[in-house]
């Protein structure tokens, strides 16, 4: 293949991507699912029970991309802008419903 | 992370997996043993092996509460199936609840030894003994591994090629990245599946977004209107109870066949009593499963209760696919040989990280840390082998009436473990500890059958004869583990001539394209 020596990564960068994909991943899987469930025209349980069922794909998904981003600020930034996009929508539809 | 995709998910492959691989392999392993956790419980209780199927006395078993706890706030008759031939009956007083143990037929108490049975490897598997932060570390663990199986199929692209590559006489590593994959491969769907449904199970602790939004964060009440259950509060007047028996007969004309699981008494001998009874979801993959509530002093039906919104159906489903309440035999043994694939799986991923780097430093530069992941491998496999094997022999040797029974033959198990992880750490060859530990595990697996012989009347010749398929399938499996154990660890004995590999294609096994 003709690559050569395989791309050394500092510790740092390892511990940064593992904590973007644990938290950060966290905070998008949770706001996203709040939203989706906010705006699944379904009764209170079913969207409830939907919506979590996707969060463990959207997490997994968040995990993958936190290590699969180009650079680290792009993994930061892909999980952190849609995880408050998401909270932008949910949260006051949150205090409507009573939650 | 990597210069592509492909090569970052091949390093999140192989870090999570192996972070993660020795807390996965104990939970994949418990999980299968838990496939068969009433069976388990069964052979481990001999005192019941006499108990003949019939039709239930549950008017005894009611008589029985009513002598024991008649002033409980709840009374339960869990009726007796295919994989559990007891009758129980459970009460709940000031906070604690009891239970007893009947003979299905004559209701008479029966008092087996005691033990945690197949539960002990049921609450390792999804909570590791730890309760709730427990429940937390084997979520954490299914999330690796999610990521681990789906990143693990972005890296093996080749996926059905290599699927029929099985390569014993290449290289140590290529052999055991063959087995690696074969193990994923064949089960894939089943590794996925049980890993989601695993999640899904408890979703409250994992992602509590439904219950914050909706329900204030009170986990009750969010259950409470997922499951519609009935509920009212006591009148505080006497009232007797409706014959059980006759209100059990009732429910049935609700259901399209199927038998009762559960008769819950709610405020019994009140006027306000409500009775619950539940059928056994033993022929449908829906695990929480169709109910009747009964006013408990007019015998008038108060509710009638299907899962079937479709979001909570799913759900179910998704629950039941796990637990596995749907009882075909032929399900059961291959949920069983699936585990025990997933299981190899991630074994022979841990052994493989050690053997791929091995073959890339002589044997005089392998370092400290390759050496701890290789100790730590041992201790945990073929430790645990050993642990669950000494776990059966001390159901069988431990004193019937030793005080805190059960719990002692849970400190043998971990004495074992311990016992063998110590083992790692004399020695200074990793096969011989890895034979050593195999072997002792398959002696102890061969001669459990024998030690059954000498310690019950139901044991494998008997249980043949008798054709109790339950109790001879155990002993029988023990003995196939025996050798399968012990085949493995004459394998890893025999000197095997390692080919050294250039670097270069090392590298692209992992980053193939």
């Amino acid at each position: 293949m003709g690559k050569g020596t395989q791309k050394q990564l500092a510790p740092g960068h390892v511990a940064t991507r593992v904590v973007a994909a644990a938290c950060g991943g966290y905070a998008l899987t949770y706001a996203a699912t709040a939203c989706l469930m906010l705006l699944l025209p379904l009764p209170v349980s079913e969207a409830a029970l939907t919506a979590t069922m996707f969060s463990f794909l959207i997490y997994t998904g968040a995990i993958i991309w936190a290590f699969a981003a180009p650079s680290l600020k792009k993994s930061w930034l892909g999980l952190l802008v849609p995880a408050m996009i998401c909270a932008a929508v949910a949260l006051p539809l949150a205090r409507a419903v009573g939650g | 992370m990597k210069d592509s995709f492909k090569q970052s998910m091949d390093w999140l492959h192989t870090w999570g997996g192996l972070l993660f691989g020795w807390l996965l392999f104990v939970i994949f392993f418990t999980g299968t043993l838990t496939v068969f956790d009433k069976e388990i419980t069964y052979w481990m209780q001999p005192e019941l092996h006499h108990l003949t199927p019939g039709l239930p006395d549950i008017e005894s078993a009611a008589q029985e509460l009513a002598r024991a706890a008649p002033h409980a706030e709840r009374w339960w008759v869990e009726l007796p199936h295919a994989r559990e031939p007891v009758l129980k009956i459970y009460w709940e007083q000031a906070g604690a609840t009891e239970t007893r143990l009947l003979e299905p037929v004559s209701a008479a108490r029966v008092q087996p030894r005691a033990t945690q049975g197949g539960d002990f490897f049921y609450r390792f598997h999804y909570q590791l003994h730890l309760d709730r932060p427990g429940i937390w570390i084997v979520g954490a663990a299914a999330m690796v591994m999610l990521v681990a199986l789906v990143s693990g199929v972005v890296i093996h692209r080749r996926i059905f090629t290599d699927f029929f590559t099985f390569r014993p006489t290449a290289s140590s590593h290529r052999a055991w990245l063959d087995i690696h994959n074969i193990t994923g491969v064949l089960a894939l769907p089943f590794h996925l599946m049980i890993t989601f449904t695993g999640l899904m199970i408890f979703w409250p602790i994992y992602m509590p977004a439904g219950v914050d939004v909706f329900y204030k964060g009170n986990e009750a009440s969010a259950y409470a209107q997922l499951e519609q259950k009935f509920e009212r509060l006591p009148a505080n007047v006497p009232a007797p109870l409706m014959p059980l028996v006759d209100l059990e007969r009732r429910a049935h004309s609700y259901w399209r066949g199927g038998t009762t699981q559960w008769i819950e008494v709610k405020h019994p001998g009140d006027r306000e009593a409500l009775v619950e009874i539940t059928r056994l979801p033993d022929d449908k993959l829906a695990l929480v499963s169709d109910r009747v509530t009964f006013d408990g002093a007019t015998g008038e039906v108060l509710q009638v209760w299907k899962g079937e919104r479709p979001a909570f159906l799913t759900y179910s489903v998704m629950m039941g696919l796990h637990y596995l309440w749907f009882d075909k035999s032929i399900i059961r043994w291959l949920y069983f040989l699936m585990g025990l694939s997933a299981t190899a799986m991630i074994a022979t991923g841990l052994r493989l990280w050690t053997v791929k780097r091995r073959e890339r430093h002589s044997p005089d530069g392998f370092l400290f840390g390759y050496r701890l992941v290789e100790s730590l491998t041992v201790a945990v496999v073929a430790g645990l082998l050993v642990a669950v094997a000494v776990y059966f022999w001390a159901n069988r040797l431990l004193p019937i009436e030793l005080a805190n029974r059960a719990l002692w033959e849970m400190i043998c198990f971990f004495l074992a473990w311990g016992g063998c992880a110590l083992h790692t750490m004399l020695l200074k060859n990793m096969a011989s500890i890895w034979r050593q530990q195999l072997s002792g595990s398959a002696a102890l697996f061969l001669l459990l059958p024998v030690l059954n012989m000498v310690t019950t009347h139901t044991h494998l010749i008997t249980t043949l004869q008798k054709g109790m398929w339950i109790l001879a399938s155990f002993d029988l499996v023990c003995f196939a583990a025996g050798i399968l154990l012990g085949w493995t660890a004459w394998r890893i004995g025999r000197p095997v001539e390692v080919k050294a590999e250039p670097l270069g294609e090392a590298t692209f096994e992992a980053g193939q394209t």
